[in-house]
C-alpha cells in the first residue's frame, strides 16, 4: 500500500487512514495528525487543508512510472528507482543526479559480457615477513652477546653461528658451538 | 576435505591490510527490481541465475528457512553481513563457493550481487567477481544501456556496478596527530571514501574501510588503478607511523605490547570492546618482540580482528548489548593466539 500524499510504500500496514485515504505514519504526523490524539472522523474541516497542501508541496507527485508504479517524488528522496522503464520516465532528472553525483553520465566501463583488458598484480608477495625476518636475525646476534643462550632454539643457534662465521667473529662462534656441543650430549 | 576459509589464508600486507572485497551488482530486464517483485518474480529469479550458473561449483542457500549453523557460517565468512537481511529473508537467495572467496547474493536490494573477498591486498577479487559478472552476461538477459551502462535499483548501483572495498587497520595513524584527517582528505580527494568499520562511538577500534564510489566516466581500471594507489600510500604511511610512534615510544609500546599479549592470552573472560583495544598495542609493536619468546604471525593478529569484527560483535549486536559471552570471547582468542606455526 502507497501512502496518498508522498507515495512511499508504507511499511507493514503502519497507515494512518484519514477520511479514506491512507497516509504513511510521517506524512500523518507531518500534516498534524498523531496516531494516537485524534479521532479522524471529526476532521472534516481540515479536508480541504490537506487536499491543498498535497497539490503545493507535491507537484511532482503526478509523474510516476507507469510500469511500476515509482513516483518522481519517491525517486527524488530515494536516489531509487522500482524498474528499468524508470530510467525513461525520470530521465532528465536522473541525468541530473548523475552529473551531481558522478560529475559525468556518461558509461565509459566494459561492454557486457567483454573481460577488462588489465594486468592484475601477481602473486602476493609478503614485504613485512621479509623485514621481520631480518629484524629477527639482529635479535638473535644481540642475545647472543648477551650471553643468554637458554632462551634460544636450535634452530637459531645455527642461524647466530653462521652469522658469527660470517662477522668473522670465532671467539662468538666457538661459544655457541660448545652450547650446541653441549645440548647435543644432553640429549644422547 | 578441506575446509578453510579465504580469510584463514594470508595475504599481501597483511600488517595494514586486512581484506580486499569486490562488489558487483547486476540486474535482469523482464523484471522489476526486488523492492516491486512479487514472491513468485522473485522466484523465478532466484530459479534463472542458479541455472546459469549450475555449471560452477556452488553451494545454494535460500535465505528463508535457512538452518542456524549455515547462517553463522555466511555471516563468519562475511559473505552476508546486513542484519535485515535476516528479518526479511523471503525470496533471497545465496550461491557460494567452499571457501566463501566467492558468494552470489540474489534478490535483495538488487536482483544479482557478486562478491569476491581476500586476505591482504590484491586486486584479484574484481576479476574474480567479473569472470562470474560476465557469464551471468551471456547467459542472461542483463539490464544495460550504452548510456547509462548497468542499470541498477538506486543512482549508486547503476553505471559500472563495481564497487572495491579494503578494510585497513590502521592504528598509527590514527595514534599520529590528524592522521585520520589527513587520509580522509586524500582519499575522499580521489573519488573515494573512507569510513570506521565500527560506527560505534562506545568501540575503540582503528579498521577503516576505504570504498570506490565511481559508477560513470571512468572505467574498471581506472578504480583498480586508483585503488592500488591509495593502499600503497596508507600502507606506506601507517608503517612510518608505526615506526616513528616505536622511536619516539618504544617503552610503552613494548610494555603495552607485553600486557595486553598477556591479558589476551590468559584470560577465561573479557571483554570483546577491551578486546579489540588491545589487538590495537599488539598490532602497533608486532615485528618488534622477541620472537623466541612470543611466536605471532600477522595472519593470527588478523584472525582475531576479523573473528571480533564479523562473529563477535555481531553476535552481541544481535543480542542488544555488547557486554556479554566473555568467556566465549577470551576462549575463541586464546585458541587463535596458542596455535603453532602461525598459521
Ligand atoms: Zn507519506
Ligand atoms: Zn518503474
Amino acid at each position: 500500500m502507497r501512502c496518498y500524499r508522498c507515495g512511499r510504500q508504507i511499511p507493514n500496514n503502519n497507515y494512518t487512514r484519514i477520511n479514506g485515504s491512507y497516509f504513511c505514519n510521517d506524512c500523518a504526523s507531518e500534516m498534524g495528525f498523531s496516531l494516537f490524539s485524534m479521532d479522524f472522523n471529526s476532521l472534516d474541516g481540515l479536508n480541504q487543508a490537506i487536499n491543498a497542501m498535497k497539490e503545493l508541496d507535491f507537484a511532482n507527485s503526478g509523474i510516476f512510472c507507469a510500469n511500476c508504479g515509482t513516483t518522481l517524488n519517491e525517486f527524488e528522496n530515494t536516489g531509487t528507482v522500482g524498474c528499468i522503464s524508470c530510467f525513461n520516465t525520470f530521465s532528465n532528472e536522473i541525468a541530473k543526479r548523475m552529473l551531481r553525483t558522478y560529475g559525468s553520465d556518461q558509461y565509459a566501463g566494459r561492454a557486457p559480457g567483454e573481460a577488462l583488458d588489465y594486468s592484475y598484480e601477481s602473486a602476493p608477495s609478503d614485504k613485512p615477513a621479509a623485514k621481520k625476518a631480518k629484524k629477527q636475525t639482529k635479535d638473535i646476534t644481540e642475545r647472543i652477546s648477551k650471553a643468554d643462550f637458554g632462551t634460544l632454539s636450535d634452530e637459531q643457534l645455527d642461524e647466530a653461528m653462521k652469522q658469527a662465521v660470517e662477522k668473522e667473529d670465532f671467539v662468538l662462534a666457538a661459544r655457541i658451538r660448545d652450547e650446541i656441543n653441549s645440548r647435543k650430549g644432553g640429549q644422547q | 576435505m578441506n575446509n578453510v576459509k579465504w580469510y584463514e589464508l594470508s595475504g599481501r600486507d597483511p600488517d595494514v591490510v586486512l581484506s580486499s572485497k569486490a562488489l558487483i551488482t547486476r540486474n535482469l530486464t523482464g523484471y522489476k527490481f526486488p523492492a516491486k517483485m512479487s514472491m513468485e518474480e522473485k522466484d523465478e529469479v532466484i530459479d534463472k541465475v542458479f541455472e546459469a550458473l549450475s555449471g560452477r561449483d556452488l553451494e545454494k542457500y535460500l535465505l528463508e528457512g535457512i538452518s542456524e549453523s549455515d547462517r553463522s557460517d555466511l555471516i563468519d565468512s562475511q559473505v552476508l553481513s546486513e542484519r535485515g537481511m535476516f528479518e526479511n529473508p523471503e525470496g533471497k537467495a545465496i550461491l557460494s563457493n567452499q571457501d566463501r572467496s566467492l558468494s552470489v547474493l540474489i534478490g535483495n536490494n538488487d536482483h544479482i550481487k557478486i562478491k569476491a573477498q581476500a586476505s591482504g591486498y590484491t586486486d584479484s577479487v574484481y576479476r574474480a567477481a567479473e569472470e562470474t559478472a560476465i557469464e551471468l552476461e551471456k547467459k542472461l538477459d542483463i539490464a544495460y544501456s550504452s548510456k547509462y551502462g548497468f542499470l541498477g535499483s538506486s543512482i549508486n548501483n547503476t553505471g559500472l556496478g563495481v564497487k572495491l572495498l579494503y578494510t585497513i587497520v590502521i592504528p598509527g595513524i590514527a595514534g599520529t596527530g590528524d592522521g585520520i584527517k589527513a587520509v580522509k582528505q586524500a582519499v575522499t580527494s580521489r573519488d573515494w571514501k573512507i569510513y570506521p568499520f565500527f560506527n560505534d562511538k562506545n568501540v575503540k577500534c582503528d579498521v577503516y574501510v576505504i570504498s570506490s564510489t565511481a559508477a560513470l566516466g571512468v572505467d574498471e581500471s581506472m578504480i583498480l588503478d586508483m585503488g592500488k594507489k591509495l593502499i600503497e600510500e596508507i600502507v606506506k604511511i601507517e608503517r612510518m607511523c608505526r615506526d616513528n610512534l616505536y622511536k619516539n615510544r618504544p617503552d610503552i609500546l613494548e610494555n603495552n605490547f607485553y600486557r595486553s599479549y598477556g591479558i589476551l592470552y590468559y584470560s577465561k573472560c573479557i571483554d570483546p570492546l577491551e578486546a579489540i583495544d588491545l589487538m590495537g598495542w599488539i598490532r602497533l609493536f608486532h615485528g618488534n618482540e622477541d620472537r623466541s619468546e612470543i611466536d605471532l604471525s600477522d595472519n593470527q593478529i588478523n584472525t582475531i580482528i576479523s573473528r571480533l569484527l564479523w562473529e563477535i560483535f555481531p553476535m552481541l549486536l544481535l543480542k542488544g548489548e555488547y557486554r556479554s559471552d566473555e568467556k566465549y570471547t577470551a576462549m575463541r582468542i586464546a585458541g587463535i593466539l596458542k596455535r603453532k606455526n602461525g598459521q
